[in-house]
């Protein structure tokens, strides 16, 4: 466990101070924590789970500003996962003490459950079909950013900043769909 | 949509992330809510005539530095809480040590004081609007704080919005010395802590509103 931490950590900071491999890195490893934690505890929705998963992912990336370098990241990444299970409870009117204790069963990585998630998706037909477009067609590394955005009548620049904004608004949508 | 492909597209939207983003907000938030606060002394309630005399002696600056101090307290406070996963007990004790240190000192001075002197201390001129007048300076400015905290992560909205609005409260409460004529420190203690307590009352029930995420 310590080691996840280390490791998640050394990325966690290379990607904060703009290293997109690493960024990317970090997110798929919290994507496997996040799917064992939520799965666990939605075993009866998956569907749910997974939405979860990409709330928490959307979460970690439009609010890593929040993370302070000098504590650990695993503790930063549960708090926040913690936040959306009990959200979504609170969303569902079900009354539940959530064990402070869990973090363990954060840390321990297990199957994945289903890939789609249809909150996203539905927060995606919300775009402009243009943002929507980009989101959607853009890969990891700078020259595809570049494609992608020649590909909607972007210049590179001007990609990244729609990129950015969409995602911004992809966040939004996605909590106030929550309500 | 795919949990891999959001990542891609997460993995592209990469930018040098600010070190201290939460202090930032809430030193710009100190400024603006500064600026607020002393337009409306300067045009509403009027500086005080004797400002310069009370600038040379020792009540005026003993007053700001209970305020700042809070100010201070309460800004270690919102700064932690808006941070998932961060505790911030520490930063609560400090406020209430400072709150019963100038408590103590107010209530020292007062013991010492004549029987027929206590009441007006108490009172002095201004006791029914003090209150009133602080919640007023540092309501625009709790707002904007609880504004500015929506784009960080507090994982407790209530208790950010009151950390929040209590900052902004001690930000007003500083700016409000420069018209307040009160010397004695327990007139101080009472009023403008509570004060500084609505302005947390009222930051904790706009995060509640505002503070999800």
């Amino acid at each position: 466990m310590e080691d996840f931490e280390k490791h998640l950590k050394a990325l966690m900071l290379r990607g904060l101070d703009g290293d997109a491999q690493a960024h990317r890195q970090c997110l798929t490893l919290l994507r496997d924590r996040l799917r064992a934690y939520f799965g666990r505890r939605l075993a009866q929705d998956p569907e749910d789970s997974e939405d979860l998963v990409q709330e928490a992912l959307l979460a970690v990336h439009a609010r890593r500003a929040t993370y302070d370098r000098s504590l650990p990241v695993t503790a930063w990444v549960y708090a926040i996962a913690r936040y959306k299970l009990i959200d979504y409870w609170r969303r569902r009117k079900v009354r539940f003490a959530v064990p402070l204790d869990d973090v363990a069963d954060f840390l321990a990585a297990r199957a994945p459950a289903l890939d789609d998630g249809l909150d996203l998706t539905r927060a995606l037909q919300t775009l402009h079909p243009r943002q929507r477009a980009l989101v959607e067609d853009v890969k990891i590394g700078g020259l595809s950013l570049a494609e992608a955005g020649a590909r909607r009548g972007y210049s590179e620049g001007a990609a990244k900043v729609a990129l950015h904004r969409a995602l911004k608004l992809l966040s939004t949508r996605m909590s106030d769909a929550d309500g | 949509m795919q949990t891999d492909e959001l990542i891609d597209s997460l993995a592209c939207d990469v930018a040098v992330v600010p070190r201290a983003e939460p202090q930032r907000r809430l030193a710009l938030t100190a400024i603006a809510g500064g600026l607020i606060a002393f337009v409306l002394v300067a045009v509403w309630l009027g500086l005080r005539p004797d400002l310069a005399e009370a600038i040379s002696g020792d009540v005026f600056w003993i007053k700001a530095g209970y305020t700042l101090a809070l100010a201070g307290a309460f800004f270690y406070a919102a700064e932690r809480l808006s941070r998932p996963g961060v505790a911030a007990g520490r930063a609560w004790a400090l406020a209430l040590a400072i709150v019963a240190a100038f408590a103590g000192l107010g209530l020292m001075q007062w013991v010492a004081m004549p029987a027929a002197h206590q009441l007006a201390a108490i009172q002095g001129v201004s006791w029914r609007v003090c209150t009133r007048n602080i919640l007023v300076l540092g309501a625009p400015t709790t707002l904007i704080c609880v504004m500015s905290m929506r784009g960080l992560a507090p994982t407790r909205p209530m208790a950010a919005g009151f950390a929040a609005g209590a900052f902004s409260g001690a930000v007003a409460a500083s700016v409000y010395g420069l018209h307040c004529p009160e010397a004695p420190y327990i007139f101080t203690a009472i009023w403008y802590t509570l004060g500084v307590g609505a302005c947390g009352g009222l930051g904790a029930i706009l995060g509640r509103w505002l503070l999800r995420w």
